[in-house]
């Protein structure tokens, strides 16, 4: 079981979960994007860190994340 | 040009999309960029060192922390002034000057093994120079250094005090940037009182005699609901007062409380004013969308020391 959690995204605290571009039980190959999640300013596409499947979705559309909060697992 | 209300909404291809689009979308960090990051802000705080990076929450912090490089912003991390585009906090820094700043500075210049650095600063109306020693001092810091880095200073107005100015000016940086941020017709509405459009033109006429060896530079900020005929009328008289190099980039939204962007211009509208950019004259000219005032600024320098 991989954990894909937020990266660290420089000064910032918190961000706002726009969309995931793959979904509960989906495949995913490692760096494809994931999940897209978005501050006042700018909107950050996150990759997988690791081929699988995309298990759980923890931290759901409209969801608040913080930095290195768990997001989803693959498994 | 309609200024949209709350979330902001444009028009692309006769489709209203109500999100940012797509070519402004940026990669998270890798874990080396993560490592990047964690190593420059370290040393940021070991020697209370302030970035712009941070206070305007720009979109390239991952990228370029990541290869270890940042704007430093000196002189404290509250402006005097409240322009509307801006996300660095607004207040009074009641005089306060940190004479150390610049020797700590140098110290992590050195540390960080930095060939090109850019300095800015808050504006200080609070002081009687408007910060111009402090900052003259930190440019010459560095310029005497070991490293011989590049210095690229990005300065305020300094209120157009000419004994500010030439003190600056006479610091010895490699590259001289004040920005203009928008065109005429807005720049009353947009930046703070203190600032103005002339004023602004100025003081880079002023830097471009005072400091004849140097690369005066300026930046734009579009997306704010200025039109093609004014960024063009702001291009000639950046050119006529000197200026070699601009920068343009799409305005972003910093806080709730910044005015909401007017609009998305597309990659290729960014393509076109470096065009007319480089046929008024420039000799350099860097836009797109995420394009801003110090981005990639050592790469401009390093072509034009080679062409």
């Amino acid at each position: 079981m991989t954990e894909v959690r937020l990266p660290d995204l420089g000064e910032i605290n918190e961000v706002t979960v726009v969309d995931w571009l793959r979904q509960e039980g989906e495949t995913v190959v490692a760096g494809e994007e994931l999940v897209e999640v978005e501050t006042e300013k700018t909107t950050f596409v996150v990759e997988a860190p690791q081929a699988g499947k995309l298990a759980l979705i923890v931290k759901k559309k409209g969801d608040k994340a913080q930095i290195n909060e768990l997001l989803a697992r693959i498994s | 040009m309609e200024v949209c209300r709350g979330r902001c909404a444009t028009v692309l291809e006769g489709r209203l999309v109500n999100e940012r689009p797509q070519w402004l979308k940026v990669r998270a960090p890798s874990p080396k960029e993560t490592e990047g990051m964690k190593i420059l802000r370290d040393i940021l705080a070991r020697y209370h060192l302030t970035t712009v990076c941070q206070g305007a929450s720009c979109p390239n912090a991952v990228e370029c922390w990541g290869a270890r490089t940042a704007t430093f912003m000196l002189l404290g991390k509250l402006c005097t002034r409240a322009c509307r585009f801006c996300g660095i906090p607004t207040g009074d820094p009641g005089g306060v000057v940190d004479w150390e700043e610049p020797a700590r500075l140098r110290a992590a210049v050195d540390e960080l093994g930095l060939s090109y650095v850019v300095l800015t600063s808050v504006d200080r109306d609070d002081l009687e120079d408007n910060g111009a020693r402090l900052f003259a001092t930190a440019i010459a810091g560095i310029k005497g250094g070991s490293e011989q880095s590049k210095v690229e200073a990005l300065v305020p107005d300094f209120s157009g005090d000419e004994e500010a100015i030439t003190a600056v000016a006479a610091a010895g940086a490699d590259v001289i940037g004040h920005n203009l941020e928008t065109v005429r017709r807005l720049s009353p509405h947009l930046r703070d009182r203190r600032a103005g459009y002339d004023l602004s033109l100025h003081v880079l006429g002023q830097f471009r005699r005072l400091a004849p060896a140097s690369i005066i530079k300026s930046s734009l900020i579009l997306g704010m609901g200025e039109t093609q005929a004014e960024i063009l009328q702001a291009l000639r008289e950046l050119h006529n007062a000197g200026v070699d190099a601009v920068t343009f980039g799409q305005y972003l939204q910093p806080t709730r409380e910044a005015i909401p962007v007017a609009r998305y211009l597309l990659p290729e509208e960014f393509d076109e004013i470096a065009r007319v950019a480089r046929r008024i004259g420039f000799r350099f000219v860097m836009a797109g969308p995420l394009v801003r005032s110090s981005y990639h600024a050592s790469n401009m320098f390093k072509r034009e020391c080679v062409s």
